[in-house]
């Protein structure tokens, strides 16, 4: 059995944790290159491709890329400072994560009720495809925040989980910085 | 092995059909074939992308294994 240890192991310079986070963005990236590899078909294999600012809400889209910028920067300052700084810093990311989502949501709200669904076209097919899965994943880091944030855990293990998140939280951000660039630009 | 993949390598280079891609060889050149070629890339460029983490990872993890072989043996002495 692997024990849980956050201390780093001589042969691999990382901590068993931090590695097998690794391996699981690792697999993250596949899951969204398959994504952006349909993307890639379905555009170029288009007749004609809807503009970005015209279809979507750029001003939402550009207060989201905001919004999910302050959240990381407040996740990664949590990595450094006492156990009690971190879990408060993460508390505020939480907040700015939430505001994500529900900006999300008001977003899809006033699409949907202009008839702009997913069945429309192959745009709006694979653009409601990326957001929705990117948001599951700002959900599923909220749940982890309030996971690190609820535990019982001692000062060191406590601290190397929000390491860990907050490159979770980078992750997120590149990922939305590609959909941003590719969809709504 | 070596001489494995030397035939291997050969062969390859011997016979052109070997570097067509088997989902787009002898498509039309149409929209169609575009995107498939477009979305190939794109899954070889990601791909490449983690294999070369893994490669760099496991490579590092090699030379760390042999440096702290070293250490200790050179403490035994």
């Amino acid at each position: 059995m692997i024990p849980y240890t956050i201390d780093r192991r001589a042969d691999t310079a990382v901590s068993n944790t931090t590695l097998a986070f690794w391996l699981f963005l690792a697999s993250e990236v596949m899951l969204f290159g398959a994504l952006f590899s349909a993307y890639a078909l379905l555009r170029a294999s288009a007749p004609a491709w809807p503009s970005g600012p015209a279809t979507l809400n750029l001003p939402l889209g550009i207060t989201n890329t905001i919004v999910l910028f302050a959240m990381t920067s407040i996740a990664w300052r949590a990595r450094s400072g006492s156990a009690g700084r971190a879990v408060s810093m993460l508390g505020l990311s939480s907040i700015f994560g939430l505001a994500f989502l529900g900006i999300k949501a008001f977003e899809y709200s006033g699409e949907i009720r202009a008839g702009v669904v997913p069945a429309t076209n192959t745009f709006l097919a694979i653009y409601f495809t990326l957001t929705g899965l990117h948001a599951i994943h700002v959900a599923g880091g909220l749940v982890a925040n309030a996971w690190v944030m609820a535990g019982r855990a001692g000062s060191a293990m406590l601290l190397n989980r929000v390491r860990l998140i907050s490159i979770y939280w980078i992750f997120v951000d590149v990922i939305w910085v590609i959909i941003f660039v590719v969809l709504y630009v | 092995m070596k001489r494995l993949i030397a035939v291997l390598v050969a062969v390859a280079f011997v016979e052109p059909a070997l570097f067509a891609c088997p989902v787009c060889f002898q498509l039309d050149d149409n929209a169609t074939t575009h995107g498939i070629r477009a979305a190939v890339t794109v899954l070889l460029a990601v791909t490449t992308v983690v294999l070369g983490a893994f490669g760099v990872f496991v490579t590092r993890f090699a030379a760390r294994e042999r440096s702290l072989k070293f250490e200790v043996q050179s403490s035994k002495f």
